[in-house]
């Protein structure tokens, strides 16, 4: 019982978030409003033909087939299908437009947002914000923006015309206002709900569904298929028990639906039949009410439909906004020269509320190559971060060339320090764009195979199909391990930076592979100020400065004789990694 | 076309052995053919009510409220147990499916990390039983159809045959229309897709972007991915809006027809306006029948996709889990002789010889791909050998029942070693009674009662699916106590100890192997110091066995 509240609670907070979110993406979020006025004019243009249209029928049912007549109600339908056509197209129209609108702000803010931010980590989500939230939130804000106004304009309007009648015809109509209200707030409320937590089963069942399929090795060689059948078959049993109770919710909501549309005819028929008799009231009025009643509810309906369906685009638009307000990175606007010395001091960072470097301070020489070694986990990568200027350190500064590197701008900073990720590989295209990737100049086919062959990986490429112009597939994944890593290299070569950060050049590489690739790194940056996080024993000894972290702190600094002699743990590191590589083979 | 009924054969060949939930599917049509009938009753009342001008009787009131009533309840009956049975259909392929899964081959499901097979499930099914349901609503709809034009047909047989005329041109102009919408959206699918490919692996690598300062250009270029993406995108919308802008043409075109018609006999005097306005209510209901019906047809159509799907996983084959001979006659090493073996047409066992003596502990060695957890999933069966044998004493593994086979083997996976639900679920895995005693014993023998001693309800704690609260180390202490608990005659290890810290680690395979002093183990070893603990090491390179002998040995040919 317990979670079930929660859940509901949480909805509660969201619906309340929901709505200053939904307002934030009205504000921020670039919607088409010149295409959205426009459906809206169309839109009512479609209500008011509509109420033409019924009143040309009621013509008709009342008894007048004149030839005018019938032309009037021909020509009426007609106009009556083309306005609801044409509603629709421009509600689409609008929508696009401004689903490509926002898209395009996100994008804006993807593209400079903080990367520390907690919206920065979540790169799924993103994904998901741009392509599918995007598009499905936009889809409820421009069809309640167009729909509700249209659908009330109607509404009023058709009171107007009864009220003309006979103002007792006004009773029906209000006694359906509160029919729909009850509706809009609890229960399509209810059948949001329900069907909120058959996505939630759905999820279930389909991450015990996945896990359990990863983990197929593992069942079968266990024996344990008859057990994993059972579990599955409850899990989707409690899915269908929710899916059952979907059915359900959906039956009353229609049958509540239908009871009323029944009791508004009967109204109709009550009210006018007594005002008829009396004499009160024309035959053609009486059938004008008897056919715009219907209209009325539906009108109604699909208002108090929309508008459940905007309480439930809350996740949509929640997570757009938030995306939104994530603070982009800021940079000063000094110049930065070509190369020189870095510097942290007393820097400490904390990330996910974590504290991860405590009061570090390190120096990295210009012209020198430096390795910075320690466990997985002891903030190694997170200098690296804060060195490209990714990641502001909470306290302590980071100088380069003598200047804070908050004063420079950031454009002018990355391109005196580059910096390549651990398995960031390339994006997929070309072979020669992947290499020219963020160089801004012209880069003849010469200078692009010399720098292939310094990373001994020209032979490969020239091997495959196109040479230069051979396409990378997604994530590199055409490419060995270490023919991505070299490449990767050879565009560091092309840019020419002063100062190059590598993060890991060889973790994921095969013993060969790691070999050539520390080799292709030592000629490649030859005089340049380059940093390393790596644990290849070869590339730590042949390192002038190695600098070892150990939980977030600067242990030791100096080179590899002096920590050898005076550094424990870098010894005890060291022999692991002989380790490491002795068993490999070669 | 052809092709497709053969794959609708085969997937309702697949419900033999399911229980269809008929009594429920008849009742949802009875209640739907009823429902019918008492449209028209509305009809007939509401054109008696125009025809009197409201002038009616308390009588014709009470038989409109009722049957209205009846309408409500008809369609909210029809609703709630089509609902039901579409349900039940879903709940019980799902479970056919999930029980296939099972006992799916290896081949059948390495590629997939569980993704697509997953949608199998969790999607596909829905679609599988609107097969169902759809059919029966086409069916009843038909039926529908028929009792409205019957009706028709009775009150005016000029008008009904030109609305029925429309029939063909709907069905023509619906069918010719949904497969330009189908080759268009084929086309857009493809480059909407690209479109997104591009955001994915941007959004995954801002990093690289920063770095590479191409901020400003990946900004431009988005923008006119944004650009394709709005372009594909309206001109699905406005299929879209063409779609129901012609599906509510034919009730405006018979609505027009009906009036056209019906007002000129009105004016003859060969009909009233009332019977006009009923003919009108039942020319629409049998116009939204019949675009129901279309519509229906087109959903049948999707569904086919998924039925395919459906089919394909439910005719893969089958793991036969008992066919074989029992274990306890086979004794002795296991022995692989001329053992090739690729997952596709590349080769990466090359004939491979090798022995695995018994009671020994045995080191494999080799770089990454060399085949290592390859063999021991050839081991295990998961694959046959391309050619050549494996024996495990006289006994050749095929020879072998998978049930004996695996339960005489203890498997430690690289990864996904940990499941969902509490420690004691995990370490039962496979149907077994373990007590607490004897999780105590062996992760005490195991020097790892610290890390029970630290989890809140200790083997009642609950473990998140793939152990996401525990590290790695702790994942693999999972993974080593329920293979020791079971107390193996084999013991496979694929670097079961890479994730411990290496004091832990230490202590731990020394432990490990000193228990398992009268196994046979196979480990996969990933440093000098799990060789130095075997009896026997091998190296693999280039899919063939280059050594075979002490450890000592290894360490020689590596340059020590």
């Amino acid at each position: 019982m317990s979670p079930n509240k929660s859940n509901i609670k949480k909805e509660r907070e969201g619906s309340a978030g929901s709505f200053r979110s939904f307002l934030y993406l009205l504000r921020h979020g670039k919607l088409a409003w010149w295409l959205i006025i426009l459906g809206e004019a169309v839109s009512l243009g479609a209500g008011s033909v509509a109420l033409q249209f019924t009143n040309r029928m009621s013509d008709l049912v009342a008894g007048d087939f004149s030839m005018p007549t019938l032309y009037r109600f021909i020509w009426m339908t007609a106009l009556y299908a083309v306005f609801t056509g044409l509603s629709n197209v421009m509600m689409t129209v609008a929508m696009t437009k401004s689903v490509q609108r926002l898209r395009t702000v996100l994008w804006d803010r993807m593209m400079h947002m903080k990367l520390s931010s907690k919206a920065a980590k979540k790169a799924s989500e993103m994904v998901s914000a741009i392509n599918a939230d995007a598009t499905l939130s936009m889809q409820y804000i421009i069809m309640s923006l167009i729909g509700i106004p249209a659908a009330v304009y109607f509404v009023v309007m058709a009171a107007v015309q009864a009220a003309q009648m006979s103002t007792r015809f006004l009773i029906p109509i209000f006694c359906l206002v509160p029919v729909y209200i009850l509706y809009a707030l609890f229960v399509g409320r209810w059948n949001q709900r329900t069907n909120h937590t058959v996505r939630v089963r759905i999820g279930g069942l389909t991450g015990f569904l996945s896990e359990r399929l990863r983990s197929l090795d593992l069942l079968k060689a266990y024996g344990a298929e008859e057990e994993e059948k059972r579990r599955g078959a409850e899990t989707a049993e409690k899915l269908y028990k929710e899916n059952v109770r979907l059915r359900v919710i959906n039956t009353v909501t229609t049958v509540y639906i239908l009871l009323f549309d029944s009791v508004s005819v009967v109204m109709a028929i009550l009210f006018g039949s007594s005002m008829i008799r009396t004499g009160t009231l024309r035959p053609t009025e009486w059938a004008n009410f008897f056919l715009l009643l219907p209209m009325v509810n539906n009108m109604l309906r699909s208002a108090s439909g929309m508008w459940v369906n905007v309480c439930g685009g809350v996740g949509f638009t929640s997570r757009i906004a938030e995306l939104l307000k994530t603070p982009e990175e800021a940079g000063g606007t000094k110049e930065a020269p070509d190369c020189g010395t870095l510097l942290a001091e007393h820097v400490s960072f904390s990330y996910d509320g974590k504290e991860v470097l405590y009061d570090i301070s390190l120096s990295i020489p210009e012209g020198k190559t430096t390795a910075i070694v320690g466990r997985s986990g002891s903030g190694k990568t997170t200098i690296l971060n804060l060195l490209e200027g990714f990641y502001q350190p909470d306290s302590g500064r980071i100088l380069y060339a003598g200047t804070d590197i908050s004063e420079y701008s950031l454009s002018s900073y990355r391109r005196r320090i580059a910096y390549v990720q651990q398995d960031s590989g390339m994006f997929s295209g070309t072979i020669r764009e992947a290499l020219l990737y963020g160089i801004d100049r012209q880069v003849s086919d010469e200078e692009i195979i010399a720098a292939l062959e310094k990373v001994q990986v020209y032979e490969d490429i020239a091997a495959f199909p196109g040479g230069l112009d051979a396409r990378v597939a997604i994530w590199g994944g055409s490419l060995s391990g270490g023919q991505k890593q070299k490449l990767v290299i050879a565009r560091e070569i092309l840019r020419g930076t002063g100062t190059i950060l590598l993060d890991e050049p060889t973790a994921s590489l095969d013993i060969s592979a790691r070999k050539a690739v520390f080799f292709a790194v030592r000629e490649a940056f030859r005089g340049k100020t380059l940093v390393t996080v790596t644990h290849e024993l070869q590339m730590i000894r042949d390192a002038d400065v190695i600098i070892m972290v150990d939980q977030g702190r600067v242990l030791a600094q100096g080179s590899h004789e002096e920590l050898m002699e005076h550094c424990s743990a870098y010894r005890e590191l060291v022999l692991e990694c002989a380790y490491e590589e002795e068993v490999e083979g070669r | 076309m052809k092709k497709k009924e053969a794959g609708l054969v085969a997937f309702l060949r697949n419900f033999r052995d399911i229980r269809l939930p008929w009594a429920i599917l008849i009742i949802s049509v009875a209640l739907s053919i009823g429902n019918y009938f008492v449209t028209l009753r509305v009809a007939e009342l509401t054109s008696d009510v125009v025809d009197k001008s409201g002038n009616i009787v308390s009588g014709d009131l009470m038989a409109y409220i009722l049957s209205a009533l009846a309408m409500v309840l008809c369609t909210g009956g029809t609703f709630l147990l089509s609902g039901v049975a579409a349900e039940k259909i879903n709940l019980s392929l799902r479970k056919k499916l999930w029980n296939k899964m099972m006992h799916l081959r290896r081949t059948s499901y390495e590629a997939d990390q569980g993704e697509s097979l997953v949608s199998r499930i969790t999607v596909d099914c829905d679609f599988a039983s609107t097969l169902f349901t759809t059919a029966i609503e086409m069916l009843s709809g038909a039926l529908g159809i028929g009792i409205y034009y019957y009706e028709l047909f009775t009150k005016n047989a000029k008008i009904s045959v030109l609305t029925l005329l429309l029939l063909p041109a709907s069905v023509l102009i619906a069918f010719l229309y949904g497969r330009l919408r189908y080759r268009i959206s084929e086309k857009n699918q493809q480059k909407l897709s690209e479109a997104s490919g591009y955001l994915i692996e941007r959004i995954y690598n801002l990093k690289l972007v920063r770095a590479s300062n191409m901020q400003e250009e990946e900004r431009k270029k988005g923008y006119e991915k944004f650009g394709e993406q709005y372009r594909l995108e309206l001109q699905r919308g406005l299929l879209d809006s063409l779609d129901s802008f012609i599906n509510a043409a034919f009730p405006v075109i018979s609505m027009i027809i009906v009036f056209l018609v019906g007002g000129k006999l009105v004016n003859q005097g060969l009909m009233t306006a009332g019977a006009v306005y009923a003919f009108y209510l039942v020319a629409n209901n049998a116009s939204t029948a019949f675009s129901n019906l279309i519509h229906d047809f087109g959903g049948i159509k999707e569904s086919f996709g998924a039925l395919e799907r459906v089919t394909g996983t439910l005719q893969e084959a089958e793991e036969q889990l008992l066919d074989g001979k029992e274990a306890d006659e086979c004794e002795g090493g296991i022995r692989l002789s001329e053992v090739s073996f690729g997952y596709s047409e590349k080769e990466i066992l090359h004939g491979l010889e090798m022995e695995i003596p018994e009671n020994e502990i045995t080191a494999l060695c080799g770089g990454n791909g060399a085949g290592k957890s390859t063999l021991f999933r050839l081991m295990l069966r998961f694959y046959e050998p391309k050619s050549g044998e494996i024996r495990e004493g006289a006994l050749r593994l095929s020879e072998l029942s998978l049930r004996a086979l695996r339960s005489g083997i203890a498997y430690i996976p690289q990864d996904h070693m940990v499941l969902g639900g509490t420690l004691r679920e995990n370490l039962n895995l496979g149907g077994q009674h373990f007590t607490d005693e004897d999780f105590d014993r062996v992760f005490s023998e195991l020097g790892l009662m610290d890390f029970v001693d630290g989890l809140p309800e200790r083997y009642d704690t609950e473990l998140l699916p793939d152990g996401a609260n525990l590290s790695g180390g702790q994942k693999q202490m999972v993974g080593l106590a329920r293979a020791v608990l079971r107390n193996p005659k084999i013991l496979l290890l694929d670097e079961a100890t890479c994730s411990l810290d290496k004091k832990t680690e230490n202590a731990v395979s020394t432990a490990l192997l000193r228990g398992m002093q009268n196994r046979t183990v196979v480990l996969i070893a990933h440093d000098l110091r799990m060789i130095r603990l075997a009896d026997r090491a091998v190296l693999i390179r280039d899919g063939s066995v280059c050594y075979e002998g002490a450890p000592e040995g290894i360490e020689k040919l590596l340059g020590f």
